[in-house]
């Protein structure tokens, strides 16, 4: 009885060690195929299937959709997920690329995936307004789905691309982040604080000429003073200073439409 | 005598700066956990909002799941009832057993299943399991940080001194991963 009770317990262990490992196996696999995957311009066509011309017609037709308002677009074909679920893998492509700017999160992934049948339209969390799920489902399955079902998949990226384009080129962007008020107003006090600090140590010292120049200095520089501010400029200049292209911080928390055909 | 005493003074107050910063890395990585918890609700909030518009469009077409449709609604009160996390977790588990029975179900109503509303609501529903799937396995990434931060010596010692416990994370739900079950 209590041998056999055992026997049960170490043979559901065994099963349950051996499932988990297979599982694992393939996560693994998958994760480390993603993290290879640098992102280097806005049409990765890792599958190969649109051919030099209507790539660079893409990555034009990209650039041009998305020059008003700094939203990215990124495309993107996979030979193979490799043991990875499109959603999950599209959603971690997406952080590791951080398509968008940092604090708008205004990027979208579209990703389709040959040997597995699947396409996503992963979509940062700025344009969760503006591509529903829903949108972004009839989007799947209007622009999309039909021309891989007839594999034609360099059309099903293109026009997947322009129907995303035309919603996301009329979008503007306010920063996501809730406000920094608190950081504002610590920064404002410490200001005064300093500032007073100062003016009280030159009316002690009595040094009135310099002093007045001193005591405007912290004033002057209000770079403390807007710290949200500061990455996306950075970014944006980083981008044009490298001339590559690159990911801006964005942020996606799973939105968007995924499906098979 | 009195470089013994600057000695005893020096090492106890290393000792607090020590366990000060113990102490604010724990704050911290609870902050964390209290935000990605957040985001979770926000996302299961998002699905508990669709629920009145998928009841009433099912309704029209599969007047037959009354069972089903009852049981969702039911579910839905208990989640606007539920104050804790854990009773989040229960209501937000019960509810996606829930909506994978009745999307097998929907398999038997061709007419439904046609239904552009039914479409973009399934898209919406599915978008929102997705969202949940991400801020779900974010907030547990943040409770193993936490729970391994208060677990490890010597910085437990800190944690049980200021009284912080180990987290819950938000595991998911077994049978939804799965098929459910056809009783004839």
């Amino acid at each position: 009885m209590r041998r056999a009770y055992r026997l049960v317990v170490v043979a559901a262990a065994a099963v349950w060690a051996a499932g988990a490992g297979v599982v694992w196996a393939g996560a693994a696999e998958s994760d480390a195929w993603r993290k290879g995957l640098a992102l280097e311009s806005p049409v990765m066509d890792y599958a190969g299937v649109l051919g030099p011309e209507r790539q660079a017609a893409l990555v034009e037709a990209i650039k041009a959709g998305t020059a008003s308002n700094g939203a990215q677009l990124v495309v993107a074909s996979l030979p193979s997920l490799k043991g990875g679920e499109i959603g999950d893998f599209a959603n971690k492509l997406f952080e590791q690329w951080q398509i968008g700017e940092k604090g708008k999160d205004n990027g979208v992934l579209l990703l389709l995936a040959l040997e597995e049948r699947q396409v996503d339209i992963e979509v940062g969390y700025g344009f969760e307004g503006a591509l529903s799920d829903a949108l972004c489902g009839r989007i799947r399955d209007e622009a999309i789905i039909p021309h891989c079902k007839e594999g034609d998949y360099a059309a099903a990226l293109e026009e997947g691309a322009a129907a995303l384009l035309k919603v996301m080129a009329g979008e503007v962007f306010a920063e996501r982040k809730k406000s920094n008020a608190g950081l504002y107003i610590f920064a404002g006090f410490f200001i005064l604080f300093v500032g007073l600090v100062v003016w009280s140590a030159c009316k002690g010292g009595g040094g009135e000429g310099d002093g007045s120049e001193e005591s405007l200095a912290p004033v002057k520089s209000p770079s403390r003073a807007t710290p949200g501010r500061s990455p996306v400029r950075h970014a944006g200049g980083g981008a044009r200073r490298g001339g590559g292209f690159h990911g801006h911080g964005g942020r996606s928390g799973g939105g968007g439409a995924r499906g098979g055909w | 005598m009195k470089k013994g005493t600057i000695w005893a003074i020096a090492v106890v107050a290393v000792l607090v700066l020590w366990g000060l910063g113990q102490y604010n890395g724990m704050v911290g990585k609870d902050e964390a956990c209290n935000e990605a918890w957040g985001n979770v609700e926000s996302v299961l909030q998002r699905r508990f909002d669709l629920i009145p518009n998928l009841v009433n469009t099912v309704k029209g077409y599969a007047a037959h799941e009354k069972g089903t449709l009852e049981e969702i609604t039911r579910l839905r009160s208990q989640w606007g009832e539920a104050k804790t996390p854990e009773e989040k977790m229960a209501a937000a588990s019960g509810m996606e057993s829930a909506l994978a029975r009745l999307m097998v179900v929907v398999e038997n109503y061709p007419e439904l299943k046609a239904n552009e509303n039914f479409v973009r609501l399934q898209d919406e529903l599915s978008g929102t399991e997705n969202r949940i799937n991400v801020e779900r396995q974010r907030y547990n990434e943040s409770v193993k940080g936490y729970n391994t931060g208060i677990r490890k010596m010597p910085g437990a010692l800190i944690a049980r001194l200021a009284g912080f416990e180990t987290r819950k994370p938000f595991e998911a739900v077994e049978a939804a991963a799965t098929a459910p079950t056809v009783q004839f």
